[in-house]
């Protein structure tokens, strides 16, 4: 199948093989789904996207096709009580749930805006129910992302962003070939050799988790039954590695340069292959480097890139949907209207709407019901549900630098700078709190606050001289960042500084302990997701302020170029978050 | 049914399971917590906890899980059950996003549509009562979830006051939690619930990845062969932890001990005196578990990190380091 009639000429970019890889993952998928769990599909709608939705309706013709929405209700995954039904029947009406069916295709659309609590949800669906089959659709640009926790638990992810419409003739299957492999799928046995290089090319891979190797040994016996042989063979797993275990990497072992770690681990393994000498009349299993070289020409350097700066950036939006970022809510803060709606049990019934709702209706329904009716009678589109609105205010800190050498140099500029931020932050309602860092430590100068006045009022009789406590103005940072997290505020944090820390974070001067707690709080900072924004007010642009902004994952600015209007559309860029 | 995979089966993460069979054998210890990388076998672990774990009696039909007659729970003082039956000990899943209403039961509206009736549906902790109370990714629960998990769990209680119900029952469970500190901090007030904390990650060694991946494929293929092989070693695990149980009363346990326990904590600067109780009680079971008659110095050391570990002030800078400095003081102050 796999030939070169598949190219895709259209774009010279697009990687050739992308067509195929997608055909044989949905194939493999199809032939055990049982153990391959699912599959993410990475592109938008379009004539492609519903030729293989299509094809999966051929493919999977016993199974029962259940799309979920991001904003599904427990009652509608598990089952139980259906409101608006029995609302109107007035007799209870249950639902089965869409988790609890057998044999059933579970198609996530949007995944990329799945909530944390539902991810948790399918996870456990999928780690307990052999009987569902996940199809993931991933429809986000590229700085939206489906959960690491979801992508890990199923075996392949494709992407069909890029084909030509014309590609849609393309996309074919044997079902005959597929039906074949199913039957003979179990009687392929699975050797302790084919167990033992796909663990250690994972390994390599730095894919931590031992999903990976797991659901790879399956996708290699599917592999192997797809190509009607009876034992696997070495294709099947580079097959198994190429669609399984590439995606997931995080790092490649590109070569022995890159990486003079693995080549010092390289010895353990082969002394570990050589007492098991009874194995060798079995196959062999496969040379690592045979494998690599298959990862290699699967992936392009870019596309490995991505995706280790994609596991980065979900690091950090994963730990920013915390508390304090979701706007509305049906349970607390400031109400809001209420609105038509289903009712489940995450819902609160705003009783009096509901029966203002319904009061103008009851003569005609009357008339329509059994004479002798003399209650109420309740439809569900009377149904109001209550809705909140929870504050989530924005706080910039802003982390000032009124060390000496900042003093000397440019304090009143950095000033000035502050000025055009504070307006900024003005504009857009945020609140904002003022840090200094001088001589031996840090303070807050002013908690945060709604009044731009008093902020410049502080900002103008800020005293300056002495050491750069570079560290302890970002542990004052970040604990007040935390604090406001705590509170239910979206912090984020603006620091101007030279980048030259002098005092360490007990007060000493010591240039190589400072140099050392600034870069693990500037890691914290950064772990814990908080956008900032780094403006060098040094005369010259300096290596460590550079190093400060890599190390906080800040947008550095420096500020000689720094115009206002520069500065305002750095801001709005560097707070807006990820 | 198909029985999830047997705890016995987990290769390596000895720490882990030894925390599990400790809090099986003296529930008082105060629950587990889990932490660790993806793909680690935390979920696996505590899926596999109710295998483990002997039966309850409890009275007939009552599902806040009474296990005397004639107790003042709602349910036992309308029906008066009269006999008291054998149940699996329970462990009650709260998924992520559960609801109050689920968590602590409210207004049975089935009933209120359809027979016109007020009463009470009792949540998921009633269902946990007297037994285990399993979160999953408990470092992603939501707050108002958090607040009321720890006043339930303070006052072994669950009182409702809502929807024109009054409803007081009791509600004694223990938790387990497994999370990804990457993804999230756990409040100290709710680190400070769980007794034993364990850090697993993935194994190093490329052969015991190796025998983790043989092990989860004859899962899937021979599941047969698989379970009764296995189930037999969870049995003797569990005879094992019943043996512990009838033990542990007899066990003595010198001053000396108690004095350690105290000497460590305070070494550490560990808030309040939960530290040396669970320290106390997790050593004794060890020992019972151990089949010794005595607690000595080794088995307090062999538990201590996992009981301590969780308790010190954080230090914001110390990312991995607390295991590091609990081995110290250990090594400080016993020797």
């Amino acid at each position: 199948m796999l030939n070169d009639e598949w190219v895709s000429q259209g774009n010279e970019l697009l990687d050739p093989l992308r067509l195929p890889t997608a055909i044989k993952a949905l194939s493999l998928l199809t032939i055990d789904s049982r153990n391959l769990r699912g599959l993410l599909l990475n592109g938008r709608s379009g004539p492609i996207r519903e030729k293989f939705f299509e094809s999966l309706h051929k493919l999977f013709s016993e199974f029962k096709f259940q799309k979920i929405h991001p904003q599904v209700l427990d009652t509608e995954l598990f089952g139980g009580l259906d409101f608006t039904k029995t609302f109107e029947s007035g007799k209870p009406v249950k639902t089965s749930g869409y988790l609890n069916k057998n044999k059933s295709l579970v198609l996530l659309s949007m995944a990329e805006r799945l909530e944390t609590c539902l991810i948790g949800k399918y996870c456990s669906a999928i780690d307990t129910n052999q009987e569902l089959c996940f199809v993931v659709s991933n429809e986000g640009t590229s700085e939206e992302y489906v959960s690491q926790a979801l992508i890990e638990r199923i075996a392949f992810s494709i992407s069909i962003e890029g084909l030509h419409y014309t590609d849609t003739r393309k996309i074919m299957f044997n079902l005959d070939q597929i039906e074949l492999a199913k039957k003979n799928l179990t009687s392929i046995p699975i050797e302790e050799n084919v167990i033992k290089s796909i663990t250690e090319i994972s390994h390599k891979l730095g894919i931590n988790s031992l999903r990976g190797p797991i659901l790879a040994i399956y996708a290699a016996r599917a592999s192997a039954a797809f190509a009607n042989r009876t034992t696997i063979q070495e294709e099947d797993i580079l097959e198994s590695v190429k669609l399984v275990l590439s995606h997931k990497a995080s790092v490649l072992p590109s070569d022995e340069l890159a990486k003079p770690e693995d080549n010092q681990q390289e010895p353990p393994p082969q002394d570990e292959k050589a007492p098991n000498e009874d194995q060798k009349d079995k196959d062999a299993t496969i040379p690592l480097e045979i494998l690599l070289e298959a990862i290699r020409s699967s992936l392009s350097p870019e596309a490995l890139k991505n995706l280790i700066d994609r596991s980065k950036n979900l690091k950090k939006a994963s730990s920013n949907s915390g508390s304090g970022q979701k706007k509305l809510s049906n349970r607390r803060g400031r109400p809001l209207p209420s609105r038509a709606g289903k009712l489940d049990n995450t819902k609160r019934l705003d009783v009096i709407e509901t029966l203002k709702a319904a009061a103008p209706w009851q003569t005609i329904r009357r008339k329509s019901q059994k004479a002798g009716h003399s209650r109420i009678i309740i439809r569900g589109d009377d149904i109001r549900i209550k809705r909140h609105q929870e504050q989530s205010d924005r706080l910039i800190i802003f982390t000032v630098d009124a060390s000496g050498t900042s003093a000397l140099g440019r304090l009143g500029e950095t000033k000035g700078a502050i000025e055009i931020l504070l307006a900024e932050a003005y504009a857009r309602r945020d609140q904002v709190a003022l840090i200094s860092f001088r001589g031996q430590n840090a303070d807050i100068e002013l908690p945060p606050t709604r009044s731009l006045v008093q902020t410049k009022k502080r900002l103008a009789g800020l005293p300056a001289g002495g050491g750069t406590p570079l560290a302890a103005g970002l542990s004052t940072s970040y604990n007040l960042a935390q604090q406001a997290r705590n509170r239910g505020m979206t912090p984020s944090l603006a620091l101007l500084t030279d980048g030259k820390g002098n005092i360490a974070l007990d007060g000493t001067p010591n240039r190589t302990a400072s140099t050392a707690d600034t870069e693990s709080f500037a890691k914290l900072i950064r772990k814990a997701g908080i956008p900032c924004i780094l403006i060098d007010t040094s005369n010259r642009p300096q290596i460590q302020a550079k190093i400060l902004a890599t190390n906080l994952n800040a947008t550095y600015l420096a500020l000689p170029r720094a115009d206002a209007k520069r500065l305002s559309k750095a801001v709005t860029e560097a707070m807006s978050g990820p | 049914m198909k029985y999830p995979f047997p705890f016995s089966a987990i290769v390596g993460q000895e720490e882990m399971k030894q925390a599990i069979i400790l809090t099986a054998i003296d529930p008082s210890i105060g629950g587990v917590l889990v932490f660790g990388d993806r793909g680690t076998g935390k979920s696996t672990a505590v899926r596999a906890l109710a295998s483990l774990l002997p039966s309850i009696k409890v009275a007939n039909g009552c599902p806040y899980n009474c296990t005397e007659l004639g107790t003042k729970c709602p349910y036992c003082m309308e029906k008066k059950p009269t006999e008291l039956i054998e149940k699996k000990t329970p462990v009650i899943d709260l998924p992520l996003g559960a609801t109050e209403d689920r968590v602590l039961g409210a207004l049975d509206l089935e009933a209120a549509l359809v027979e016109g009736k007020k009463s009470f549906e009792p949540g998921l902790l009633a269902r946990a009562n007297k037994g285990f109370l399993y979160i999953d990714e408990v470092n992603l629960l939501e707050d108002h979830i958090v607040d009321l998990l720890l006043d339930v769990a303070a006052s072994g209680e669950n009182l409702v006051e809502r929807e024109g119900l009054s409803i007081r029952h009791e509600a004694k469970f223990v938790l387990v939690g497994s999370g990804n500190p990457e993804e999230g901090e756990l409040r100290p007030q709710l680190l400070d619930r769980f007794g034993l904390s364990v850090e697993v990650s993935s194994p190093k060694d490329v052969n015991q990845r190796v025998e983790v991946v043989k092990r989860r494929d004859a899962f899937e293929t021979n599941y047969d062969e698989f379970i009764s092989k296995w189930q037999l070693e969870d049995t003797k695990i569990r005879e094992k932890i019943l043996t512990a149980r009838k033990m542990i009363t007899k066990i003595k346990t010198e001053d000396s001990i108690i004095q350690d326990c105290a000497k460590l904590c305070l070494a550490l600067g560990a808030d309040g005196l939960r530290g040396e109780l669970t320290l106390l009680r997790a050593t004794r079971s060890l020992a019972a578990f151990n089949g010794d008659r005595d607690v000595t110095q080794a088995h307090l050391k062999e538990i201590a990190i996992s009981a301590l570990r969780h308790r010190l002030r954080r230090d914001p800078l110390d990312e991995a380091g607390s295991t590091i400095r609990v081995q110290n003081i250990i090594s400080e102050v016993i020797g």
